[in-house]
């Protein structure tokens, strides 16, 4: 190595080690005031900072307006039992919302009860950026944001609350993301939009071969195959006769 | 960039490197300066470790030697400063969780705890069945095996709770751990307890909840066996996990039982075990679960195996 290499590369290294100490030192500028906001942060009388309860209509329009109005959410996903808080709380989404919640081509999805749509007229349900499906039972209402944030009613089977609790316990916030995960595997897609492997399970069931299924929908038996591996993986089958259980089983559930 | 030495010194070494005596005499017959500018410089450099002197001896030391001794101490003192940095900054969050701790300790009983290590946490949950009875507790574990040695070691404390507060602990195990021969056993330790049993295809994470009493998970969702456990009592967050909980229960299915013929081994396989996790579980051959599974299949009058699962579903 020549001296020059070696003498710019000591050059570089010093000049890092300035920029790290030049970083030190505007942490050490910053470190008093945020100790201090912290600080300030545990004082609020709500006993944990991870988890709020929001009690009264206004607080909680001036809650949802502030969720609504910051960053785009990463993975939100809801149970609404009943559609009409949820479609309160879309009145309130005006097209910039809209635009920050879709933002990144995120889309939200709802669960509500089969009951619930039927108060409602089909064009209502087409929402952009917005996945409706239903399901037998819905537990209370709950909204996820994975890795971020879950609200709840302050009282679980409370259709319309006077309080809402909101939880960042990171614990908490995961566990029931996969709740929900569970309650959308169980779901069925809206009358009119059913799924693309129900064709070909019908004729699994009646023992067709994947080429006989082919031949009779028309469809490559690339396609069936990726069909049929598409149903597995909603319902949550590793074989083809755990997929036939679950198929039976949630055809005598949905009926 | 500072310099290491001031203009006399660094000429008196030039010098000095260019001619290197051996001697005294020859060191003063080398001075580039003036016997007053010389001597300090001199020794300005045998306190750097440039020469060595002994009497009327005379060493000058190779210069890449003594600099890389002395970018050597540099660097370390660095480390050793940025390890001391590292370890000061460590403490922040240390001081900032402290804090908090002690700012709540003041208020209401919290409704989120954090509980570190698995002993830790049985005596936790010892301590809080005083205080709030568990009515119909339910425990996740996708790591049976792991965890239940340790709730048979206790299972004392465990029967003597049971008994004082009527509770009957059910578990959630994952299906494929069935065909495990040690954890075969640990189950039958489990039933001779009394404690309910059910298996599921996969399983989220340890978790324990009991609807109106508490819920427990894993610092980091997902864990098997908890390292850390979040213990939360807030109603409003028990509700909506022990809904969870009560589902995956629900749809979680009893163990197999010993007869013999198909049912158990279809039971199975509809959790998805394949025919040799099966034959384990069973303590078959993986023969005897084909058998079974073709002398089902004649029996339905079908063909293929998930005709075989819709009709054995739809039957059961």
């Amino acid at each position: 190595m020549q001296p020059e290499e070696v003498s710019a590369a000591v050059r570089a290294h010093l000049a890092a080690r300035a920029a790290r100490a030049d970083e030190l030192g505007a942490i050490a500028d910053l470190l008093p005031g945020v100790v201090r906001d912290w600080q300030a942060g545990g004082l609020e009388p709500t006993a944990h900072p991870a988890t709020e309860i929001i009690s009264g209509r206004e607080a909680q329009w001036a809650f949802w307006d502030d969720l609504l109005t910051r960053a785009a959410p990463r993975n939100p996903m809801a149970v609404f039992p009943d559609l009409e808080l949820f479609f309160t709380l879309f009145g309130r989404v005006t097209p910039e919302r809209s635009a920050t919640i879709t933002a990144g081509g995120t889309r939200s999805r709802v669960l509500t009860r089969a009951e619930s749509l039927a108060r409602l007229s089909p064009a209502g349900l087409g929402i952009p950026g917005i996945d409706l499906q239903t399901i037998a039972i819905a537990p209370g209402w709950l909204l996820v944001d994975a890795d971020s944030l879950a609200v709840l009613p302050l009282h679980w089977d409370d259709p319309t609350p006077e309080s809402i609790v909101v939880t960042r316990e990171p614990a908490v916030v995961a566990a029931l993301a996969d709740f929900f995960e569970e309650l959308w595997l169980a779901s069925s897609p809206l009358p009119g939009a059913p799924a693309e492997w129900g064709p070909a399970l019908t004729l699994l069931g009646q023992g067709l071969s994947d080429g006989a299924i082919a031949a009779s929908l028309g469809w490559s038996v690339r396609t069936v195959r990726r069909r049929i591996a598409e149903a597995s993986t909603a319902l949550g089958a590793t074989s083809r006769f755990a997929l036939g259980v679950a198929w039976a089983r949630r055809e005598a559930g949905g009926a | 960039m500072s310099d290491l030495f001031d203009a006399d010194t660094r000429a008196t070494l030039a010098a000095l490197l260019r001619a290197r005596p051996t001697t005294a005499e020859q060191l003063q017959h080398a001075a580039p300066l003036p016997v007053a500018r010389f001597r300090p410089a001199v020794e300005r450099l045998e306190a750097a470790g440039f020469i060595e002197r002994a009497g009327d001896e005379v060493r000058v030391i190779s210069p890449e030697a003594v600099l890389a001794a002395r970018a050597t101490r540099v660097l370390d003192e660095d480390r050793v400063a940025d390890e001391e940095l590292a370890a000061l900054l460590q403490r922040l969050p240390g001081f900032g969780r402290e804090w908090d701790h002690v700012a709540r300790g003041g208020t209401a009983p919290l409704p989120i705890d954090v509980v570190h290590g698995t002993r830790n946490q049985w005596e936790l949950w010892m301590r809080l069945m005083s205080e709030a009875p568990p009515r119909a507790p339910l425990a996740a574990f996708p790591d049976f095996g792991g965890l239940a040695g340790f709730v048979l070691e206790n299972a004392p404390a465990l029967e003597g709770a049971a008994a004082t507060f009527g509770f009957r602990i059910r578990t959630l195990a994952r299906a494929e751990e069935l065909a495990d021969p040690a954890v075969r056993g640990q189950v039958e330790g489990y039933a001779a307890l009394g404690l309910e049993m059910r298996t599921l295809p996969a399983l989220p994470s340890w978790f324990y909840v009991d609807a109106g009493v508490m819920a427990a998970m894993p610092i980091g969702w997902g864990e098997a066996v908890p390292t850390s456990v979040v213990v939360v009592r807030e109603p409003a967050l028990v509700a909506p996990l022990a809904a969870y909980g009560e589902r995956m229960w629900t749809r979680a299915r009893r163990l197999p039982s010993d007869t013999a013929g198909w049912e158990p081994v279809l039971e199975l396989l509809a959790q998805g075990l394949s025919d040799a996790a099966v034959a384990g579980a069973l303590r078959q051959s993986v023969r005897t679960v084909r058998r079974r599974i073709a002398d089902a299949a004649a029996a339905y009058g079908v063909a293929t195996r998930f005709e075989l699962g819709i009709e054995w579903a739809r039957r059961s």
